[in-house]
């Protein structure tokens, strides 16, 4: 594969992860967590665990939270140089957007989805209310918006770097 | 023109990714989550998450989708447009047809249903409702994320070909 392809194809892959992982954020901060708010204790408590357990998966983990970091940074190392480097300031921007939603989940979001977790079986959880109260579900949706900001201003800077990608491409073939 | 049809094409590419993703992270966290949760969590889970579902953010990525990429696609049709991209993005828009042909088909109607099954404490066998709904909305889910992956990478690729061509 020539430096171009490689290019293409690290970008592309970027790209594509970027969005998906947007689109999970997205999809807690419109859908899952107004929707789980209007439940029960009990319901609230035992789903967002279950839902935080069986996020970590190799789909979520290489199609979305670690690939868009590694493509990206792939991305950006294959663009060093060359004709290609007009296209790595956004590149680079796309890189450091994501790099907050990557310090807000693990500073901010994981820690909290571990206490949860660890409260262990609802059914023996005396009070629900206060693990519950605990976990402080307005704090977390109101950081995944942030992040959900972030990442969705990392997966623009991606798209449009893919039109910048192809006009340097084009320029050097003399097309 | 020629901005027009960039912009069209990136905000096209935006939401589609938005709706891939959204898909893409019921298949493997939302469905298998809930599905490892007892029945009452399951039913109630789901239809707290169904009905928050209907809000603007979700459906300017569900409807702008197939929108922006149709007017993508006409912009690119027009004397100054790129042939390939156009040829992109309808390759985008027909995989998008399949994914709302299937939504329409298969999961709003068991959504209802399990909508219409009412409150799960009111709800004698919760078991029942479960097993009407959860394999056949699951398999097709796949299917229909699989078809929406794929026109997102369609217009990825579209986007490229856009810079090529000028």
């Amino acid at each position: 594969m020539t430096r171009e392809g490689l290019q293409a194809a690290a970008l592309v892959l970027a790209t594509m992860t970027m969005g998906l992982i947007t689109g999970a954020f997205a999809l807690y901060a419109h859908t899952v967590m107004p929707g789980l708010s209007d439940t029960d204790d009990r319901t609230f408590v035992t789903a967002f665990q279950e839902l935080d357990r069986s996020i970590i998966n190799p789909w979520f983990m290489a199609g979305g939270f670690i690939g868009a970091l590694v493509f990206t940074a792939l991305a950006a190392g294959l663009h060093i140089g060359g004709a290609a480097r007009t296209v790595l300031p956004w590149i680079v921007a796309a890189l450091v957007l994501y790099l907050i939603a990557v310090v807000i989940t693990i500073g901010v979001e994981v820690p909290v989805n571990d206490d949860l977790k660890a409260a262990g079986d609802p059914d023996q959880i005396a009070n629900l209310a206060t693990v519950r109260n605990d976990f402080d579900e307005t704090t977390w949706a109101r950081w995944n918006v942030v992040r959900t900001l972030t990442s969705l201003a990392a997966f623009g800077c991606l798209a449009w770097s893919l039109v910048r990608h192809g006009r340097v491409a084009a320029s050097t073939e003399g097309r | 023109m020629e901005l027009a049809q960039g912009l069209v094409l990136f905000v096209a590419t935006l939401t589609m990714g938005l709706a891939a993703g959204f898909l893409y992270a019921y298949a493997h966290d939302i469905m298998p989550g809930l599905g490892r949760s007892d029945d009452r969590t399951f039913v109630a889970g789901f239809q707290a998450v169904d009905r928050a579902v209907v809000n603007p953010w979700f459906l300017a990525g569900f409807l702008g989708a197939p929108l922006l990429t149709g007017v993508a696609i006409l912009l690119e049709a027009t004397d100054d447009g790129d042939r390939e991209v156009m040829w992109w993005s309808f390759a985008a828009f027909v995989l998008y047809f399949i994914v709302i042909a299937i939504t329409r088909r298969v999961h709003l109607p068991l959504n209802a249903e399990l909508q219409a099954a009412g409150d799960p404490d009111q709800i004698a066998d919760l078991a029942a409702v479960r097993q009407r709904f959860e394999a056949r909305w699951v398999r097709w889910h796949v299917v229909r994320t699989v078809a929406n992956v794929a026109a997102f990478g369609c217009l990825l690729w579209a986007l490229v070909l856009f810079g090529r061509a000028t």
